[in-house]
Parts: structure tokens; sequence; C-alpha cells
């Protein structure tokens, strides 16, 4: 998960400096981003640890994560995560959704 | 120069010169005969040098060439050499290589080694860095390969299994030209070696030697052991700018399975590097053999030194190979199977100590 | 004991000799004298010149003559009586002669095939290493190269920012091109190494696109001043007006032409390198181009010619580069359609000749009514000129041209000619500072606040810093019309600014969509109001108060959905245009947002000209209808 953050934080801030926006405008908006964020990878981790939860359930998680992402820059990460959205039926989806988001070994 | 080949007693009978220098080849189990004809020869020409090595068998300069009956008969080559335009020498083991030569003079050299030892590639370094040493060639003697410390050389009456034989030809009479050649071909990725002790590869690229060779060729069975399919170029730290064909092969002696590692017929170091090799067509190792009619020069006389595995490469054909030499090189020659060969691998390489070639080193007269 | 065989006998097999392998008497009875040798004298000579001839004999059918001679002799000798006793003998011998002469060379040739098949696995086993290290390797490029393109977007977001600013002076917003053409340099170079990669793997794709020549010669030539300028070099240009926009693949033919000058340059230590384009070959809707760089370099060999579009052949270890460039540019010459070749000799220099056939784009949305453009022309060039004249006066382009300063001086000074909108000046070396001065006091005036002064053919040491642009050799049409685009934006953005404002109200319940869509937009539009509601519920209380223009709203909200809180606003009172955010975009979630009453479905994340378009139509209608 921290991998993940810090990832997008990274892309968010060369996203937003695309456009020419200053720092004093990024930053703030980059730290709000990165706490959306933190808040929506728990709740997703969270649906996952539930003993039982509907697949609607974990399709608005992952949803609402992809759109965050798209909006921050990080466009491959929010498409690998709505492939993912296509198989929730795959009972490996799990998995793969732990080794995207939340295995923070991987460098 | 006048010379004779003999392989019998009846024939030393018919030498119409007297010789200064003879050279003679035998069995590695067959000290017996060749010491007699020795004696004959030094009832004969008392005060000729007689020298010799052992090899795993004889080459014969007639038809066909080789010991096809088992009789392990040994070969001679008698030279009318000038006293004083050679010199031998005699170094052992254990002693520091060095040479004794007339600085102001340029020699062409034959060694001939009882063995493969620390001292051997010490030796062929110095001969290399030596500035009046030119062309060299030579021979580790050659015998059974389950006991690699029994070969002989031969000087004067006494054979030794733990000594180096240099035969220094001055230049100003005569000289020396030569090739070693093989049928290789490098293939794939240069990988390094990364924990050897002496002849043992242990790891290459910090994995176990064996699975790393064993991934890339398929498994090593004892067919392809015996028939020393599976050679390796092995090019040392200093020298892995040069050129890919002046690097040397080296034949596989054994594989431990247990401890997944490969022992070679030479030293190697780590850093060094290998890669694998495959044989040429027969074509072109056919038209390799014609290349030695450039070494044609009249009135010399040539020596062969081949390894096992080249042997082995031809099997029943070596025969028809070495009628093939013979016929392009059109120089009576006399040599053995050895073990390990010293020579060049292009006319202005330096000479290596190497596995899986034919050496040929062709003695001629300078014309006045 | 037999030592030989009878002499009839002998004649015999002689014969049989002669007429089996078609050889003369003499070899013949050689063959026989061998044979007789082995046969009686254990010798087996015989067997081995036979079998020496088996293998290097060119006739296929010797063998079988071999056979054939052995059977026919054996049963022969063993038929007469007189041999009885040697029967035995003549038994081992022909034994012996099958066996050295048929056996071996069949067990030979079975280990031969062995050796092969251990051959064929070995190379199939490094095949295939080799395939999985090319594999990692273009990985590991694509991934590298994405690394770098990212960087490289970010110097050249950068200097973009920069030049946004305007804040720089005509020298330094030069040196700010020349920096981002560097940026773009090192992005072509990332581009190469993908580029090999894609053609190795057979991926590379050729785009059409339409776009003018002039432009792409001149980003062409700016990407080599830089490399140009450290020699001491002639470098002349000759280029043809097109009058049309070609299409064809942009990136990939200016490639070539930026590799091929390099090249030049690189490979060139005194003299010249000039450029040549000429139009080869036209038709109602294509063109055939030919790009000529010549140069008087080190020039090659016969030997070097042969491989020079090889990969990795550089020439010369101290040269920069790694010898990819020309490959890579004869791959895409191939792949589009067109050629590279070249003519040389060594020491005396190299002509490289591109030429490429492309479609002409006879679509032009040009429209330069109502703009003025004044030129000067006091040099000797003039053919070219004229064309871009002509050209420019097709789009309805009011154009004066001067060919004496004087003339052109009083005709700009005077109060009684309109400003021109653009003014163009190609004259001579000594005579740029005077105009540089000139246009420091020009733009004093009000009149020329919103000129655009070009100069053209200038040295690239002289200091124009009052000269809006500068161009070495010409200035391309695409200048012209940016030109033109720019003051037609100006004017539209001037009445842009005098509208009131916009009451916008965006719902999301993620905060940072909305921050970013905030800053987005007041960012762009300083006078609209946007309004931020985390959820349904408090766009609802905010509705109810507020009256507001335009609504952004999320679709999927914890709570209530957009479409949820779309059917409750409507309750309250009729919503203005309203539009659906979502980054799910289904055809199905197109017609359900339209069922619901959205005006349109807007996808995340949001391309800033559709949300821009949008909000200009709501202002469009607030104060237009």
């Amino acid at each position: 998960m921290k991998n993940i953050i810090h990832e997008t934080e990274y892309l968010a801030y060369v996203y937003l400096k695309g456009f020419g926006f200053a720092d004093e405008q990024i930053i703030p908006l980059v730290e709000l981003g990165k706490k959306n964020l933190s808040e929506a990878l728990t709740n997703l981790k969270d649906i996952l640890n539930k003993d039982t939860y509907s697949i609607k359930e974990l399709d608005d998680a992952l949803h609402a994560l992809k759109g965050l992402l798209l909006q921050l820059g990080n466009t491959q990460l929010a498409e690998e995560l709505n492939a993912i959205r296509l198989e929730l039926n795959n009972p490996k989806t799990v998995t793969s959704i732990e080794t995207l988001l939340f295995n923070d070994t991987k460098i | 120069m006048n010379h004779a080949i003999i392989t019998s007693l009846e024939e030393i009978d018919s030498l119409d010169f007297i010789p200064t220098l003879i050279v003679g080849f035998y069995h590695y189990e067959n000290k017996k005969i060749f010491l007699e004809l020795y004696n004959t020869f030094h009832k004969h020409f008392p005060h000729a040098d007689i020298v010799g090595c052992s090899g795993e068998s004889v080459i014969y300069h007639t038809t066909p060439h080789i010991d096809i009956d088992g009789t392990n008969r040994c070969t001679f080559v008698c030279l009318e050499m000038k006293k004083g335009a050679y010199s031998l020498q005699l170094l052992s083991s254990g002693e520091k290589p060095h040479i004794n030569t007339d600085k102001n003079l340029h020699y062409s050299a034959i060694v001939l080694e009882s063995c493969y030892t620390n001292n051997t590639e010490k030796i062929i370094s110095l001969l290399n860095e030596e500035p009046n040493i030119n062309q060299f060639f030579g021979s580790i003697s050659g015998l059974s390969s389950s006991d690699l410390n029994q070969g002989t050389i031969f000087y004067n009456g006494i054979f030794s299994s733990d000594k180096t034989l240099f035969w220094f030809i001055d230049e100003n009479h005569y000289f020396l030209k030569g090739l070693s050649q093989h049928n290789f071909n490098p293939i794939g990725y240069s990988l390094e070696i990364t924990h050897t002790e002496g002849y043992k590869l242990l790891e290459i690229e910090n994995e176990p030697a064996l699975d790393i060779i064993e991934k890339m060729i398929g498994t090593i069975n004892h067919e392809s052991l015996i028939s020393f399919d599976h050679p390796f170029f092995i090019t040392t730290k200093s020298k892995q700018n040069d050129a890919e064909n002046m690097t040397p092969l080296s034949s596989i002696l054994s594989i431990d399975r247990e401890e997944k590692s490969i022992t070679l017929y030479k030293k190697v170091k780590n850093g060094d590097k290998l890669k694998l090799a495959i044989p040429f067509s027969r074509k072109k190792q056919e038209s390799q053999l014609e290349n030695f009619s450039q070494f044609y020069t009249k009135d010399s006389i040539a020596f062969l030194f081949v390894c096992i595995s080249y042997r082995g490469h031809w099997g029943k054909m070596e025969p028809i190979y070495l009628m093939h030499l013979a016929k392009n090189l059109n120089v009576p020659f006399i040599g053995f199977h050895s073990l390990g060969e010293i020579g060049s691998l292009t006319s202005k390489a330096t000479s290596l100590m190497q596995n899986q070639t034919l050496t040929l080193a062709v003695l001629s007269e300078r014309s006045l | 004991m037999r030592t030989k065989l009878c002499i009839e006998d002998k004649q015999i097999i002689i014969k049989r000799i002669r007429r089996t392998f078609k050889i003369d008497d003499i070899e013949a009875e050689q063959f026989y004298n061998e044979m007789e040798e082995s046969l009686f004298n254990k010798n087996k000579n015989f067997f081995y010149s036979v079998k020496y001839n088996m293998h290097f004999q060119k006739d296929t059918y010797f063998s079988e003559k071999v056979l054939q001679f052995a059977i026919t002799t054996f049963s022969f000798l063993l038929k007469k009586e007189i041999y009885h006793s040697e029967e035995k003998k003549i038994k081992n011998f022909f034994q012996e002669y099958l066996k050295i002469i048929l056996v071996e060379p069949s067990t030979y040739a079975k280990e031969i095939e062995r050796r092969r098949d251990n051959v064929q696995n070995i190379l199939q086993h490094v095949s295939e290493q080799l395939n999985q290290s090319l594999d990692v390797q273009q990985l590991m490029i694509a991934n590298i190269s994405h690394e770098m393109r990212t960087s490289l977007n970010t110097i050249s977001g950068y200097i973009a920012l920069i030049d946004e600013k305007n804040t720089l002076d005509t020298e330094n917003k030069g040196y700010l091109e020349k920096a981002n053409h560097a940026a773009h340099t090192l992005e072509s170079l990332v581009s190469d190494i993908l580029d090999v990669s894609k053609i190795n793997s057979g991926q590379m794709e050729i785009k059409e696109e339409s776009f003018w020549l002039d432009e792409m010669i001149e980003k062409a030539i700016d990407n080599i001043t830089f490399i140009l300028n450290k020699k001491n070099l002639t470098f002349k240009t000759d280029i043809e007006f097109f009058s049309q926009k070609i299409i064809g693949d942009y990136q990939h033919i200016m490639e070539i032409i930026i590799n091929l000058l390099s090249n030049a340059i690189k490979y060139t230590d005194i003299g010249f390198v000039h450029l040549k384009v000429t139009n080869l070959e036209e038709t109602d809707n294509t063109i055939k181009i030919l790009f000529e760089i010549k140069d008087s370099g080190i020039g090659m060999t016969p030997k070097q010619l042969k491989k020079i579009f090889n990969p990795f052949s550089r020439f010369e270890k101290e040269r920069q580069g790694v010898g990819l460039g020309l490959h890579i540019a004869s791959k895409l010459a191939s792949k589009m359609g067109g050629e590279i070749t070249v003519e040389s000799t060594a020491d005396k220099g190299s002509t490289f000749r591109f030429t490429i056939k492309v479609k002409q784009d006879k679509q032009n949305n040009i429209d330069m009514s109502n703009f003025i453009l004044c030129f000067l022309n006091n040099t000797k060039e003039t053919k070219v000129s004229q064309q871009k004249l002509d050209f420019l006066k097709q789009f309805n382009a009011k154009v004066t041209c001067f060919k004496d300063e004087k003339t052109f001086i009083n005709y700009l000074t005077s109060s009684k000619n309109d400003t021109p909108h653009i003014i163009s000046i190609l004259s001579y070396q000594n005579a740029y500072d005077r105009f540089n001065a000139l246009i420091h006091y020009l733009k004093t005036l009000d009149k020329f606040k919103k000129s655009y002064f070009i100069a053209e053919g200038i040295n690239p040491k002289s200091t124009l810093n009052y000269f809006d642009k500068v161009y070495e050799r010409f200035t391309p049409i695409t200048t012209y019309i940016q030109i033109l685009d720019t003051i037609k934006k100006s004017n539209k953005n001037t009445i842009s600014s005098n509208i009131k404002a916009l009451n916008i109200l965006a719902v999301d319940d993620i905060e940072t969509n909305l921050e970013i869509l905030k800053l987005f937009i007041t960012n762009k539009y300083p006078h609209v109001t946007l309004d931020l509601a985390t959820g349904g519920y408090e766009a609802i209380g905010m509705y109810k108060t507020q009256n507001y223009d335009m609504i952004l709203m999320d679709l999927k909200m914890p709570g209530l959905s957009g479409f949820q809180t779309l059917e409750k606003l409507k309750n309250i009172k009729n919503p203005p245009a309203s539009y659906a955010l979502t980054a799910d975009v289904y055809k199905s979630t197109y017609d359900q947002v339209i069922e619901a009453g959205f005006i349109d479905l807007l996808e995340k994340p949001l391309q800033l000209d559709i949300l821009f378009a949008t909000i200009e139509k709501a202002i469009d209608e607030k104060y237009n209808s």
C-alpha cells in the first residue's frame, strides 16, 4: 500500500506540474490525494479481509480507487485495476489485488 | 638436412648419414622397447642426442599412420643437425621456470612435457615473453586418461615423469613453422567462471557449473564424455579482448553430479570466461587439413601432436584424415596422441596450452 | 607359400579394375599390386587407400563400384581351385576389406549423426536462451525508455511553463526553444532505442498526419544546430517551396533527415554540409520529394559503403553514437515506401539521398482574410520568397512587399497605412542591427504593440532581441499560420474575459477529485465560482440556497448516487445543465445518463479540452441566449 501511495504521489506531482500549476497549488492537493488514496485502499483492504462480501461492494471500492488514480495521473495502475474488475468472479482476483496494491516488498 | 624415419631395428642399418639428434615417440606402456631401440641407436651413434616423449599412441609416417594392430611400435626421426645449432634443456617440475639460451641468438623451440603441472602455463608465458624465442610448439605426453601423471619424456637414456624437455633450434640454421588447429566454433554468450578449484569448475555465473552447462547442452552422459563432445572455449581475464579465433579449447575430463562440478584438462581461474563450442561441418574440417599444404618446404621433417579428443572425433576414419593431411603437407612426419598441445591458432598469435587440436611443427634447414 | 596370384588371373582382375573404376592401365595395375600386397603380406595399406578414395571421391557411385569389385573378385578367386589352400586368407582379406571400407564408414556416419544431434540440441537451447534474453532486453528497453520519457516530459513541461509566463526576451526565448529542441532530441534518442526494438519485433507503426514540410525541415535543422555550431562548417540549404501540406509520418521523416544531417556533420571536419529538398514529381494527389544531404567529409571506401546500413556500422570509434541511426533510417524509409541511397568517395565526401512519395493534403482551412503581412527582401534570393508570398495571397492575406529598405521604413512609420500583423525581413547581415534598433522604436508605438517581427537568414550569433522570431534560413509557413492563430485567439480571449461569472456545483465523494477539478477550472476561468459537495445530501443542501449555471456530478457515490441526487434536485427546482462524471463509460451508462436527465457524460480522467468546451458552452448559453 505504501508503494502505491508513494508512486502515485510522484506521478500526481509530475502530472499536475505538466499543466503548469505552481508548487503551492500542487503540494496541498497531492497531500489530500494521498489521504484519499490511503482511505480508499484501507476501505478496499477491509472489504477483502471480511469473511463475506458482495461483488458489488468490491466493485464499487475498486471503481472509486480507479477514479481517484486516474485523477492523480496514475493511469497505468487504474487500467490494471479496471482489468481486474472484469474478473471479480475469479477466485484468483483477490490474490491479484493484493499483489498489485498491498505488496510492499517489491521495489 | 639429412633425415630419416625409423620404426624398427632393421632400418637403423640402412641409415646413410650420422645423425646428431634422434627424436622418438613411444606408447606410454612401451618404455622397454623404446629403451632397447635407444641402446641400439646409442651403440651405433654414441655422440647423438636421443630424446623422446610418450603418447597415448604413436603416429607414423606411412599409411595408415596409426597403430591399427596394437603393436605399439615406436617411431624415431634421425636428424643430421649441425652441432651447436640446437640445444636441449631439461627442467624439473619443482624448478622455477627458466631457459638457458644465448640472448644474442633467436630460437624456435619444441617443448615436451611429461605431464601438465603448475609450471606448464608459466613455462609457456616465459617462452612467449622471451624476446629471442620466436615460434614454439609442443605437447603434454599422452597416456590413458584415467591416470594423468604417468606420461614420460626421455633424455639420453633416462625416462622422467616430472620434467620438461626444451629443444631450442638456432634460427640462423634451422626454423620451425606450424600451426594448431581445432574444429569448433564458439556459440552463445560468454559465461563468467565464478568459482574454481584448480582444474575444477564449481560455479559459473554464480550457479552450479554442471547445472548451467547442462541447461544449454543437455545431459552430459558417459558417451559424450569419453567422446570429448563438449569442449569449452576458455578465455583468461587478461586475454578477453583477443579475437575469438585465438581462444583455446579445453576438454572435459570428468563431471561430479553430487558436487555439480566439471573438471577440465587444464587449470582455470575465477574471472575466466567460458563459451560453448559446436563442431565444424565435415567439409570445413577437411579443408582445414588442406590448408597445411602451406607448410610444405623441401627436405623438411614434421612433428604432429594430435589431441586424443581430436583423434576421437575422427574415430575409425583417422587413417583417412591423416592420409589427407600427408597428401597435402607432403612432408614426412611422426607424432603422437597427446593430452594437451602447445601451439598457436594463427600465424600471428602466441602459443598456448590447449586441447582438441592438431598441432603441427615443420622443421626445415635455412638455405644459404 | 603363395605370394602372388597367377598371371592370367592378375590380368583378368586388372581388366575388371579398369572397367569398374574407369581408370587407365597404369593406375589399374597399381591398384592391383596394392591389393595383392595386402592379400598376401597382411599389409592393410590397400584397404586404406580404397577407403580414402571412397571418402574423397566425388563420384557418388564409387562405393557401389568398390562393393561390386569386392564381391566379384572375391567370388572369382574362391571358385578357383588353385587358390584353395589360400581360401582362409582370401576370406579374411575380404572380411577385413568390407569391414574397413564399408562397416567403419557406416559407424563413423552414425557417430557424425550423434554429434549432429548434440549440436542441434545445443543450438536449440542457446537459441531459446538468446530469445529469452532478447525478450528481457526489449522489456527493459521499453521500461527504461518509459522512465526516460517521463523525465523528458517533465523537462518539456517546465520549459513550456517558462515559455507561457512570457517574461523572456527574444534572445532568451531562442535559447529556451533550443533547450526544448534538445529535450526533444533526447526523446528522439530514446525513441531510437525503442525503434530498433520495435523494428526487430515487427511492431513499428507508420502514422499518417498532415503537416507542412518546411516546418518539419526547420525543426530538423534546429535539432542539429547545436552540433553544427561546434564545427566550423558551411551549412547551406536549398529548399523548394511546397504549397500544400503533405500526409506522412512526420516524426519518422524528420528522424531520417536529422539522422542524415547529423551523420554528415559528424563525419565532416572541414568544408560543408548542404541540404537540398526538391519536388521530384507531382501529381494531383501525390508528390515525390527528394532530400539530398551532401558533405565534404571523410567519405567511405566501397567496402565501407557495403555495410553502411548495417546496425552498429560506425567507422570511427571516436565519432559519437552507437551506429544505429542509418540502420533505423533505412528501415524506416523502406517501411514508408521510400529509399535511401548513398554515393561516396573516400576523403572527398558523401551524398545521401532520401526519396519518398507522399500524398498531398489539399484541405486547407487557412483563412488569412483581414490579415496584413509586410515583407522586406532586399537580397538576391527571390524565388522561394515569391512562391511564399503567392501562397499567402492565395489565402486572402493582404501582402505588401518591399525591395528597398528606405521605402519599407517609410511605409511602416507612416500613420496612413494599416498596421501589419506580421513584418518579415530578409536582408543582409550587417543590416539587421539597424532593423533591431528600428523595431525597438516601433514597439514603443501603440500601433505595433500587437505586431510580430520576423527576421530570416540571420547569423546565429547575432543578438536581435527585439525581433519576435528569428530564423537562420527561412520562415516556415506554419509560423505565419501560428502567429495569425494566436492573434485570433487573443482577440477571442479578450471577448471571453468580459463575460460575467459562472456558478458551478461539483459533486464527488472523493475530495481530491473535487480539488483537482477546482484547480483546473479556476486556473482557466478565474471568474467561475465552483462549489464543492462531497455527497448527494451536501449537494442538495447547497442547491437549495444557491442558483447554479451548471452541475458536474459523479455517478457512483456512497449514500445517494449521482442518479438519485439529480432526481432529488429536480424536485427542488429545475436543474441547470447537468453533466455526469464517471470513470466507467459504457454505452449503457450513456443511455442511463441521458434518460436520467443529464445533458451529457464526461469521462474520468477529465480531458481538459472537453471540460473547457463544456464550460464555454455553458457560458455561451448563459450570456448569449
